[in-house]
């Protein structure tokens, strides 16, 4: 029987070859495996996005520094501020990955910020969506 | 269960290596688990975190090994330690030093019908007497050693002058003496000790402590510093008097008798920083006084653990068991503790600013003089005066100061093994014991041996000086000093013989020619000040030849000496001339001018270079 195959890169040609680990960290031996590219790039998107500049050991500019997005007001958040934002270090840590759309959905009275970032890794053509959510 | 064999580089100690490896180890030993070495990923961000915390832990193994070495410790309290366990005492100040005079006036008396100071109006002026500088009134100063006027000898001399004259009689004398004085304040603080703890500690906290000068507990007892708790036995002086000892106080030269005294009150200190002095106190209690503590089969290794492996045991004949032989710990008890504070480059004063003295401890020798008036007035007459600015005074030690000391100190030990240290020892004896002028070591001949006594391994001939500074041999209590000073230093297989040395007096005639247009009378003076600079006894050693050469060429360099045309070294002895009654062969044994020493030691002694030393010119 045919079956659709996804795009992979050639490290996720062996099915029992884990590429690395995803979120959440809730898995039987805590980490749970990725097998696919696709997986892997949104965990790195995810632990990219949620680390503050300064956190990371020896790599200071490392993270999006989303956070003080919190202390901003909510009305001058907009999608190309944003998108601009970012844009610069994710094409620096993740050069197969273009950011095509920011949708909020803040919510001020419970002081959150809460957007998707809709992406599409370049050479493959694969669209994919991560949400965000500060407060 | 197979045992893993994995390559594990133990060579990787910082960040960079350690994160590379853990790398190249994951994708050694995990291919298949993890494969996102990107610096995106969460897993490299575990990675980093493991090497970040292997440099953490490298950087601190490395220091903890760095702070073990003295040589490349830096943090202070560990270069503390370090230096305590070497022996060295760091300075946390250095005191400024003085010589300073101190007077007293004194009535005449008349005796065999000369007049004389009474020295029944001396004073003694105690040790740690404070004296203030008459500019800055918080700048004090403290003499080390009592000033006692009545006791006068070669080095601690007593200077009479008339004072004051009635028609052509003296009424009175001024008595002067030297004392060194240190920058230093004495400042008490009391402790009190309830229940009693082994090895209590209590804290004095300052700038600038020089050290402690006294502990006294609220029964007067006198508790003693010590350089470590096991040492049991400290040097004391008393005064040599009759009431001390009959049979020694003859020796005007000797005003104290040293003495060991074994000690159950005592402490040691030691500098946590540079503001905190620990003392540390003994672990055992009053109720046991006997600390005697002689070793024997019953109690060597008495309470430890491993007491039934005594066999394969090393023991210390410091720690042999746990008892009190520590001292005692004080308990119930409130300790008054004296320490001295100062130092530092401020406290190098000027010359003629110390002239405040307390007068508090003065005491007049004679406790019952009958005139009180003119006793009060004596008392008011005692002064002090620094002729000379004082000067030493800086801070403490440095961090490589006390590296460069402590390895210097590790060299000493405070032990007397070469000869060498036998001399350095017996000329460092403190002065108010006797003065070692020259003392020399050899081991003793077979020819020496006296039948029925076991022969010393060594013999330590000395010399002292007396009250012109002129050599005479030691008194036997000097001697006795001298004994009792060593046994503290002295290795046990060492048996030492202290004996006399020998005295040759010499005279130096010799012959020079004279530049035209020079003055004989001048130049020959010029020369025999030369020559008697040359022959100061300071600078002569038991057993030292004389070499004719080295005088030749001093007199050549004599301003107006055109050529030395003869130099002879005579003998001069005989005791009725005031000489030694040694005399000595000089024409023998001198060798290819060089006059040598005897066999038997001995120093060579000008004893008066104005009637000794005689200068001749000869015309060319």
């Amino acid at each position: 029987m045919a079956r659709i195959i996804q795009n992979k890169w050639p490290i996720d040609l062996q099915k029992s070859r884990a590429i690395g680990f995803g979120f959440p960290l809730n898995g039987d031996a805590v980490f749970v495996p990725t097998y696919y590219t696709r997986d892997q790039i949104k965990a790195n998107m995810v632990n990219y996005l949620l680390t503050n500049k300064g956190e990371r050991v020896f790599k200071p500019s490392f993270g999006a520094d989303l956070r003080n997005l919190l202390f901003e007001n909510m009305q001058d958040i907009s999608n190309d501020d944003l998108k601009n934002t970012i844009q610069d270090d994710i094409t620096l840590y993740f050069p197969n990955v273009m950011i095509k759309e920011i949708k909020f959905n803040n919510l001020p009275d419970e002081n959150t910020v809460n957007f998707t970032l809709v992406y599409q890794i370049v050479n493959f053509g694969v669209d994919d969506e991560i949400n965000i959510l500060l407060q | 269960m197979s045992k893993l064999n994995r390559d594990i580089r133990y060579i990787n100690r910082d960040f960079s290596t350690l994160r590379e490896n853990l790398i190249q180890y994951s994708k050694t030993y995990f291919p298949n688990t993890y494969n996102d070495f990107s610096e995106t990923s969460t897993g490299m961000l575990f990675m980093e975190m493991s090497a970040y915390v292997g440099d953490v832990l490298s950087f601190y193994l490395d220091n903890q090994i760095q702070e073990t070495f003295i040589q490349k410790a830096r943090q202070t309290t560990n270069l503390y330690s370090l230096a305590y366990s070497m022996g060295y005492v760091p300075k946390v100040t250095t005191v400024a030093s003085v010589e300073l005079d101190f007077y007293q006036q004194v009535p005449s008396k008349l005796s065999a019908s000369v007049y004389v100071p009474d020295y029944d109006y001396a004073v003694v002026i105690p040790e740690n007497t404070q004296i203030s500088s008459n500019v800055d009134s918080s700048m004090n100063f403290i003499i080390e050693d009592a000033v006692d006027f009545q006791s006068s000898s070669s080095l601690d001399l007593t200077e009479e002058s008339i004072y004051q004259i009635s028609g052509v009689n003296p009424t009175y004398f001024l008595l002067k003496k030297k004392r060194k004085a240190i920058s230093a304040t004495v400042r008490s603080q009391n402790f009190v000790f309830n229940a009693s703890k082994k090895f209590d500690t209590r804290d004095l906290k300052a700038g600038n402590i020089i050290g402690v000068l006294d502990v006294i507990d609220s029964n007067g007892n006198v508790w003693y510093e010590v350089p470590n708790l096991a040492q049991e036995n400290v040097f004391n002086s008393i005064r040599n008097t009759n009431t001390n000892d009959p049979n020694y106080s003859i020796d005007t030269e000797v005003p104290y008798l040293l003495e060991l005294k074994s000690v159950q009150r005592r402490f040691v200190t030691r500098f946590l920083n540079e503001n905190t002095l620990q003392l540390q106190f003994g672990a055992g209690s009053t109720r046991n006084i006997d600390e005697e503590i002689v070793p024997n089969p019953d109690n060597v290794g008495l309470g430890l653990p491993f007491e039934k492996t005594k066999l394969t045991t090393a023991f210390s004949p410091l720690n042999f068991v746990y008892t009190n032989t520590y001292g005692i710990a004080p308990y119930n008890t409130t300790l008054t503790v004296r320490y001295l504070v100062g130092g530092g480059a401020s406290a190098n004063v000027e010359a003629g600013v110390l002239t405040a003295v307390d007068d508090t401890n003065i005491k007049f020798i004679n406790p019952d003089l009958s005139n009180t008036t003119l006793a009060n007035q004596i008392f008011k007459s005692i002064a002090s005066n620094n002729v000379k600015a004082a000067d030493g005074g800086m801070d403490g030690d440095t961090v490589e100061e006390i590296r460069q000391n402590s390895l210097g100190n590790f060299q000493n030990q405070l032990r007397t093994v070469t000869p060498q240290d036998y001399l350095v020892r017996s000329l460092s004896m403190p002065s108010n014991l006797g003065v070692v002028a020259k003392a020399h070591v050899q081991p003793c001949k077979v020819g020496e041996y006296e039948a029925g006594t076991l022969p010393s391994v060594l013999d330590l001939y000395i010399l002292t000086y007396d009250i012109n500074k002129k050599l005479r041999t030691a008194s036997d209590i000097l001697k006795r000093n001298l004994q009792t000073y060593l046994s503290e230093y002295r290795m046990i297989n060492d048996s030492i013989k202290i004996k006399d040395a020998y005295i040759i007096n010499i005279g130096v005639n010799f012959e020079i020619i004279v530049r035209p247009n020079y003055n004989n009378a001048e130049t020959i003076t010029k020369c025999i000040n030369s020559l008697t600079t040359f022959f100061e006894i300071d600078k002569w050693q038991i057993n030292e030849p004389i070499m004719m050469k080295d005088i030749s060429i001093l007199l050549d360099k004599v301003e107006g000496v055109q050529t030395v045309n003869n130099i002879e070294i005579v003998n001069l002895a005989g005791e009725s001339l005031g000489y030694s009654k040694f005399s000595y062969d000089v024409n023998g044994s001198t060798i290819d001018s060089v006059l040598y020493p005897s066999i038997d030691p001995m120093v060579f002694e000008v004893k008066n270079p104005t009637e000794d030393i005689r200068g001749r010119v000869v015309p060319i």
